[in-house]
């Protein structure tokens, strides 16, 4: 069976269909014994953009499930392009394929951003079968109305992200431009946290849509400013700041987003309850806001900076200067009206005068 | 000793010094929040950010009972900033300037102090806009979103609080220019007949009539 | 007959692949590799505070990220001329070790074994020919994919401790890092690198011996050009000098690796340069339909030669025992997945080495600030091969930034003097048995 030859293996691909389109995935978990644990359960296609797939690495990060568990009893993944075997046009058929069959059934989960310069042509992601390149553009316009549930899964998917960012040449933008935006559910963060991508599954396999604040993420995990719950409040509070890498103290000072960036990070924590950003002393770099990452830089300075037309400069140069500029400005009108005799010892002579 | 002229009624000086005070403590915080190591003018960060959000609501507070008092007194009458008012700013920027020598006649407040007054309580609006999104970032954050995301409240925050310092320095100057009348005239709310810093002209003496009425 | 085959995409990789061969009965004549998906930072990073390239640019690549913070603020301190303090430069190794480690598990699971092995088990991978295990060794095979799962969230959980969170760490910052572990972190990191340690030594070493034994073929396909390059890693500061070496193996000549050697050659990438030609400054402008671009690969090439890089560039340059062992088979298919082996080996025992090293009340970062104008050039390794970051400032901005991973030297497109990068060399000559499922490409082209 293993050990086919050309006569055989062009038997295979025309004649069953369905056995290529039954799954892409080389993962042990598909086999018979899986299909009953999450059958019924609506296939999920894992589709990637513009992107750097660290999304995809944090998600095997899971724990609790951890990846077998997750696969195998969990959820129903039915086409991932880093774990699918499928290379060349059977990749784009197969993909073609799995959304015909569960038209209006499975979720389409998307990585990455989708760059529209070009009509798209800056990201191919593969040929079909008559040659032609698909465009990541062409794939979600012909997929993605079929999908059940859309999930957006990390920054640039949820809002363009890094890949969205100025001066955006591919013109990226991120799923809820493209396609309508109650449809969307976004998993925001550089990468998310693997409990954030599997809990928002399972909550829409069990329970169906999360609860959603208004940028689309589902509340119990986007539910807080990391600010809000951080260990380092009291600091703050008290106005400890660190002022060089290495420091203890509230963060704010080395540029800190926490204030903005809605997550649970200090209560979750990273990596299995290793670790988070500000426990080692880095600054969030507020990896979960739509404002990531133009908004949110300069990552390790407090102050954003504020750009107008051909103007680069902190707000606080711009206060400062209207500052000065008002200090000065009042001084020479107070000189102004002490030389016109308006006020001081003239003020009586000019009296007198009249 | 000359005839003194009721010029600020009671409710106005309380008010007055209600919304200066609340300015003040504002800005004072705002900037040590945004700042504390630029601006050290707290003790630390949860006691400034206290100060703000008490003092937040009562600038609201202040403004819209300001606001209030100016339409059952009347007051608004010279108070409010009409288009008419246009006309006296080409002889009250000459007279700032230098260029010409006499004080330009106007009613009780000029053109230039009526713009101001009003500004004041649009900022404090956008101010308690902008604040409040901030303040209430995930029950506002649609609207937040719309305004274009924190950061950039934020900064505009920031930015109008830097309004607010110009033109209140600004204020302060002319009424120490105007001389210790002026000021006197806002705690005890005469101002001595004769000395003023512009001619009063007629009508205003009606209102200060009703106000007194009032007062 | 000729025959042109394209595969797009070939996935599971570092990132997918666009493969274009021609065959002329059953034999590829000629290749090209490239990458159909437009993707850099450079353009974002123009005008930013450089301490920001560290976050920007780890976020080229969901796998080799940590090369990137050490090359990007390796630059940084270059043009300061400021030394990191010791126990910094130890926990970057600790990091960029541990990282390299958790490229070679995923390449081996995650992109080689698929085309050797069937799946489902028992089933047919999909249609691929010329699958040879079977039975136990198989249900071995497949049982480990998930073990592979659970030592990357390992190697993962240690890094975070170290570095806050991963992917993207946070903890690499210009003249040091933010955070030095302690003594109970250590120890638990200690803890969780035996485990790593035993699914290495154990079930890694076991599946690939499996694999070797059955494909012996494949220690003499893929050759390539066999010039190798390496641009060093894991200095410790002290007079035994680094790890791996700078160095380059150009047609059996060795070459100490200066980076002044190292250029950019864009002729087959949809880049044009705006100058200066060549070099590793040099503007690059997208030109989505440039004639004779077909790959949105930036090319690096050294001394004027396309270079093989990664493990067994890594492990050849610094004379590695077991490679060397192979002679002439250990350019191929199989060597390059036992460098891979060989190199987590060493790491492991180093990692341990260098976390006995750390001074837990010494220094671990400076006090300074980057210079308000210069250029550097910082280089780190990955597990697919070196990351190389040029970086320019003016006035306290970033000027210029060029980043290079390994896909610069292994997917070099075509350069200037038509030479053809290493997947395109190694994959000519090459003999295909069913045109339709070409698993001898995909086999060699992933052998990278
Ligand atoms: C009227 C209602 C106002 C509200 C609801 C309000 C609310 C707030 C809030 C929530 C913050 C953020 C505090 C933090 O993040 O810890 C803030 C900051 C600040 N406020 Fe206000 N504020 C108001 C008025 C003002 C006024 C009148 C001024 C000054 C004239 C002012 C100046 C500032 C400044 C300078 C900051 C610091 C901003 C920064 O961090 O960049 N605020 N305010
Ligand atoms: S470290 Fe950041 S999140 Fe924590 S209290 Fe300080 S500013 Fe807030
Ligand atoms: S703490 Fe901030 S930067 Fe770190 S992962 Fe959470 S949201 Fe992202």
């Amino acid at each position: 069976m293993a050990n086919i030859d050309r006569r055989q293996f062009l038997k295979l691909c025309t004649a069953s269909a369905a056995a290529v389109g039954l799954s892409q995935l080389w993962v042990p978990a598909i086999g018979e014994a899986y299909r009953k644990a999450a059958g019924g359960n609506p296939p999920i296609i894992w589709i990637q953009g513009s992107a750097c797939n660290g999304c995809s690495t944090s998600l095997v990060n899971t724990v609790h499930p951890d990846m077998r568990e997750l696969l195998s009893e969990i959820i129903d993944l039915s086409f991932h392009p880093g774990l699918s075997s499928g290379a060349g046009n059977l990749f784009i058929d197969g993909l073609y394929r799995i959304a015909t069959e569960n038209k209006g059934k499975f979720i389409l989960v998307v990585e990455g951003a989708i760059p529209l310069a070009h009509k798209g042509a800056l990201n191919t992601i593969g040929e079909d079968s008559s040659g032609k390149a698909v465009t990541l553009i062409d794939l979600l316009k012909n997929i993605s109305g079929s999908a059940r549930f859309i999930i957006a899964v990390g920054s640039c998917a949820s809002f363009g992200g890094i890949s969205a960012a100025e001066p955006n040449y591919a013109e990226c933008v991120g799923l809820e431009k493209f396609i309508e935006v109650n449809k969307v559910i976004n998993i925001p963060g550089c990468p998310p946290h693997p409990d954030w991508i599997v809990g928002t599954l399972a909550h829409l396999l069990l329970y169906g849509p999360p609860v959603l604040d208004d940028y689309g993420r589902p509340k119990m995990f986007y539910g807080g400013l990391i600010h809000n719950n951080c260990p380092r409040r009291q600091y703050f509070d008290n106005s400890i700041f660190a002022k060089n890498f290495g420091e203890d103290g509230c963060l704010l000072y080395l540029g800190c987003k926490g204030p903005l960036a809605h997550g649970d990070c200090p209560t979750r924590l990273w990596n299995s309850t290793s670790s988070w950003c500000v426990d080692v002393n880095a600054p969030c770099i507020g990896c979960t806001d739509p404002s990531f990452p133009d908004l949110t830089m300069p990552f390790y300075k407090r102050m954003p900076e504020i750009k107008g037309p051909g103007i680069t400069s902190t707000a606080d140069a711009i206060g400062i200067g209207l500052g000065v500029a008002t200090a000065a400005g009042l001084g020479a009108h107070l000189a102004g009206n002490y030389f016109t005799g308006r006020i001081g010892p003239r003020k009586h002579k000019e009296e007198e005068d009249v | 000793m000359a005839r003194e002229l009721y010029y600020h009624t009671l409710p106005a000086r309380i008010l007055h010094w209600i919304n200066a005070a609340n300015i003040g403590l504002l800005t004072t915080t705002g900037l040590y929040i945004r700042d504390p190591y630029h601006f050290p003018l707290f003790a630390n960060m949860d006691i400034a950010r206290k100060i703000h959000f008490i003092a937040m609501y009562l600038i609201i507070y202040g403004i819209v009972i300001r606001i209030y008092y100016s339409w059952v007194s009347k007051d608004y009458r010279e108070l409010l900033f009409r288009f008419r008012d246009f006309k006296g700013f080409p002889a009250l920027i000459r007279y700032y300037l230098f260029v010409s020598k006499t004080t330009p006649e106007s009613g009780k407040y000029n053109a230039g102090q009526k713009l101001l007054y009003n500004a004041w309580a649009v900022l404090v609006f956008l101010q308690a806009v902008t604040g409040f999104s901030l303040y209430f970032p995930d029950a506002l954050a649609g609207f937040v979103r719309a305004l274009g995301g924190p950061v950039v409240l934020r900064q505009f925050h920031f930015i109008l609080t830097w309004v607010f310092i110009v033109t209140v320095a600004l204020h302060i100057y002319l009424s120490f220019l105007g001389g210790w009348s002026v000021i006197k005239s806002m705690i005890t709310g005469y101002f001595p007949e004769g000395e003023s810093m512009q001619p009063v002209s007629e009508d205003v003496e009606e209102v200060a009539e009703h106000c007194m009425k009032w007062h | 007959m000729a025959e042109r085959i394209t595969i797009h995409p070939l996935n599971r990789g570092l990132r997918p692949l666009r493969l274009e061969v021609e065959a002329e009965s059953g034999r590829i004549t000629s290749a090209r590799a490239g990458t159909t998906y437009y993707w850099d930072f450079e353009k974002t990073l123009r005008g930013k505070d450089p301490l920001d390239a560290v976050q920007i640019t780890q976020r080229t690549n969901g796998l080799d990220f940590v090369a990137h913070t050490t090359a990007s603020v390796r630059a940084l301190e270059e043009m300061a001329g400021v030394k990191p303090p010791q126990n910094s430069v130890l926990c970057r190794n600790i990091l960029l070790g541990l990282d390299i480690i958790y490229g070679h598990i995923t390449h081996f699971y995650q992109t080689v074994v698929p085309d050797y092995v069937p799946f489902p088990p028992g089933g047919s991978s999909y249609g691929l020919p010329d699958l040879r295990i079977n039975g136990e060794p198989a249900a071995k095979i497949q049982k480990n994919i998930w073990a592979s799962f659970a030592a990357r969230e390992l190697i993962h959980r240690t890094m975070a401790v170290i570095g806050g969170k991963v992917p993207h760490i946070c903890n690499v910052v210009y003249g040091g890092i933010t955070y030095l572990v302690n003594s109970p972190d250590i120890l638990k990191i200690q803890a969780i690198l035996k485990d790593i340690s035993r699914f290495i030594t154990g079930e890694y070493a076991d599946d690939l011996g499996t694999l070797e034994n059955n494909y012996r073929d494949y220690f003499n396909i893929g050759a390539g050009a066999g010039n190798f390059l390496s641009t060093g890693e894991f200095t410790t500061g002290g007079p035994a000098g680094s790890l791996i070496p700078a160095r380059a193996l150009i047609g059996n000549k060795t070459v100490e690796v200066d980076k002044e050697m190292i250029s950019m050659d864009c002729t087959g990438s949809k880049y044009k340069s705006l100058g200066p030609e060549g070099s590793l400054a040099a503007e690059l402008e997208p030109v989505p339909d440039k004639p004779g671009g077909y790959s949105w690969v930036k090319g690096a090439v050294f001394a004027g030669t396309t270079c093989e890089v990664g493990a067994l560039a890594r492990m050849t340059v610094s004379g590695n025992p077991a490679i060397m062992g192979l002679g002439e088979t250990a350019v191929s298919v199989l060597g390059r997945s036992r460098a891979r082996f060989e190199e987590c080996q060493i790491l492991i025992a180093r990692i341990n080495g260098w976390l006995a090293q750390l001074l837990p009340d010494e220094e671990y970062a400076l006090k300074s600030y980057v210079p308000e104008e210069g250029e550097a050039v910082g280089t780190a390794e990955a597990s697919h091969g070196p990351v190389v970051h040029y970086v320019s400032v003016k006035n306290n901005k970033i000027h210029r930034y060029n980043v290079f991973d390994a896909f610069s030297w292994n997917l070099c497109p075509l350069t200037a003097n038509r030479k053809n990068g290493p997947v395109e060399h190694a994959l000519t000559g090459v003999a295909i048995a069913i045109p339709e499922s070409p698993v001898e490409i995909y086999r060699v082209a992933r052998s990278f």
